[in-house]
């Protein structure tokens, strides 16, 4: 395996978990009476079921419940209902009283009611999220996850040939207490094969990518989409600002392939940019906001595909990111072995966790002071004396304050993650 | 240096230290300011970076003034952005004296623009800043 490749380190295997989303959704469409979708899709009832089920996040099961609810309210029957309370309930905390699904059931029936049909808003999760956080106990990130999913948010993008298109704006952003860099891995997208199953490969075709720091390459990215591969050669500038206070990664189409592959594999998307981004912002909701932008417009007429990568894959990739590349949220699923083994296991995982994230922190601390102290040295031994010293020293020590913050947030994980086990392992 | 040595020192000598330590004093208040500048940015939409912003500058007759953006250059790839692809349009009264401003890139008016988020300032006609944007710009 080229050692450029991420799908070759992909510690997940979730087609079907990505593959329960797609089908809640396009059943729900198909109900609704949505040209394009196919009629052979299951009926809502089922498709939520098997959501349910699945061991997705549960902000993104709720979420898709919501927007099919929107969606088909003149069509919502009592297997619709049933469906519906087995996924709130599903997706309950363990030490939460399963008779709560009524009153969840009654906050989201005040958040989806009306006659006409409608789409998921951020006004919407908002809503819903903020009556029903006693129930759920959701964190900040949950609470403040926000996902643009509409055909309202349009603007007017240059392909790579200079035509301008309207491009659908795919948004989604969260804010959270721990610092920008830990959500770094994330961001690089190097790793996004390992933060979503929707994206199959990011191989390296020209450039060399890193685990860290800044750089800029062109990649294939492979992202599948219902059932749909697209094969998109991306210009990727990764940056990690010194401080630590923002980290982000803007990718275009890149032009020289796009043009290559003209006669013989055509890019299936001629518009694809953004900016994928965590970044301390003082005065926010919490310490660091981490925001995704996506603009897309298809050469083709499928406007499936940017509907689902606006509805399921987006969302999911912010998600799953907090979930698996940051280790802020621990996994949902119920622990199958026995209690005692299962919360040996969490116990060691989350040690393993801790231990791995702050033996990274002093490594990483310890290559962000090399120039300063390079620097400090050299005015040290320099031929005149320089005061200026002393900006070195404060660099470093923000550095390392820096480093206790994250190794503080670490602590807290390790705090979090003993707490779970005793849970059986839900947050 | 000796204990002597030291004591012959005469505050002139030391001149050019002090003066560096001055000037490095200042350094860390311009430091200190920016951070300042930096606090409370949350709260600012016109610099979360989309491909339209919205900015409060003060009314000039009631009405939005003449502005222009300036100094715009790509945070990842460190591209310039012409200024003059930069529209400004009035959403109306914002308080008093305040006037809404939505600001945006006319991408389709430009031949090729590197995709990026673009930070500038915005200016009146007597060059005064009236605000700083970050845009989405490019593709």
């Amino acid at each position: 395996m080229n050692d450029q490749t991420a799908s070759g380190r992909r510690p997940y295997d979730w087609p079907e978990q990505r593959r329960s989303m797609e089908r809640t959704i396009l059943a729900f469409r198909a109900l609704a009476g949505d040209e394009g979708v196919g009629r052979d899709q299951p009926h809502p009832a089922d498709a939520l079921q098997a959501l349910a089920d699945s061991g997705l996040h549960r902000v993104i099961k709720q979420r898709i419940l919501l927007d099919g609810l929107l969606r088909v309210r003149p069509e919502r029957d009592q297997t619709i209902d049933e469906a519906t309370r087995y996924l709130l309930r599903r997706t309950l905390p363990a030490d939460v009283d399963a008779s709560r699904v009524d009153e969840v059931m009654r906050l989201l029936d005040d958040v989806v009611g009306g006659d006409g049909r409608d789409r998921l808003q951020p006004s919407h999760w908002e809503a819903f999220a903020d009556r029903a956080k006693e129930v759920y106990g959701y964190d900040i990130e949950e609470l403040s996850f926000s996902s643009g999913c509409n055909d309202r948010q349009q603007a007017i993008k240059l392909t790579p040939d200079g035509q301008p298109k309207l491009s659908r704006l795919i948004e989604a952003q969260f804010w959270s207490n721990e610092p920008p860099m830990a959500f770094a891995r994330y961001v690089n997208p190097l790793n996004w094969p390992r933060c979503s199953s929707a994206w199959q490969e990011m191989k390296v075709l020209s450039g060399t990518a890193r685990e860290s720091g800044d750089y800029t390459c062109v990649f294939l990215e492979v992202v599948e989409i219902n059932d749909r591969e697209l094969r998109v050669p991306l210009e990727v500038g990764y940056r990690e600002r010194a401080d630590g206070s923002r980290v982000w990664a803007r990718f275009n189409i890149d032009h020289d392939h796009y043009e290559a592959r003209k006669r013989t594999d055509p890019v299936p998307v001629d518009v694809d940019t953004g900016t994928v981004s965590a970044e301390l912002r003082p005065g926010g909701p919490a310490r660091t906001l981490v925001r995704a932008t996506k603009y897309l417009h298809m050469v083709d007429d499928d406007g499936m595909v940017p509907e689902l990568a606006c509805d399921a894959g987006w969302p999911d990739l912010m998600i799953a990111m907090a979930e698996r590349c940051a280790t802020r949220w621990p996994p949902e699923e119920p622990v199958t072995v026995t209690p005692e083994a299962g919360r040996t296991a969490l116990v060691d995982a989350a040690i393993r966790r801790f231990v791995d994230e702050v033996a990274a922190e002093y490594q990483q601390g310890i290559g962000q002071t090399r120039p300063h102290f390079r620097r400090l040295i050299g005015r040290f031994t320099g031929a005149s004396w320089d005061p200026r010293w002393i900006n070195d020293l404060l660099d470093i020590g923000k550095v390392t304050a820096d480093r206790y913050g994250a190794v503080a947030s670490s602590v807290r994980g390790l705090a979090d993650g003993l707490r779970n086990a005793d849970r059986g392992g839900r947050p | 240096m000796s204990n002597e040595e030291l004591i012959r020192l005469r505050p002139r000598d030391l001149a050019a230290v002090w003066g560096t330590a001055f000037g490095q004093m200042v350094d860390l208040s311009r430091a200190w300011l920016n951070v300042l500048m930096e606090a409370g940015s949350a709260e600012d939409p016109a610099l979360v970076g989309d491909h339209r912003v919205e900015l409060r500058v003060r009314a000039t007759d009631g009405r939005m003034p003449r502005l222009a953006a300036r100094n715009l250059v790509g945070e990842t790839f460190r591209r310039s952005l012409d200024p003059s692809l930069v529209t400004f349009t009035d959403r109306g009264p914002a308080g008093p004296d305040l006037v809404l401003v939505e600001c945006g890139v006319d991408e389709s008016r430009a031949s090729s623009i590197k995709g990026d988020l673009y930070h500038g300032e915005v200016v009146d006609e007597r060059g005064a800043v009236m605000g700083r944007i970050v845009l989405d710009a490019g593709s």
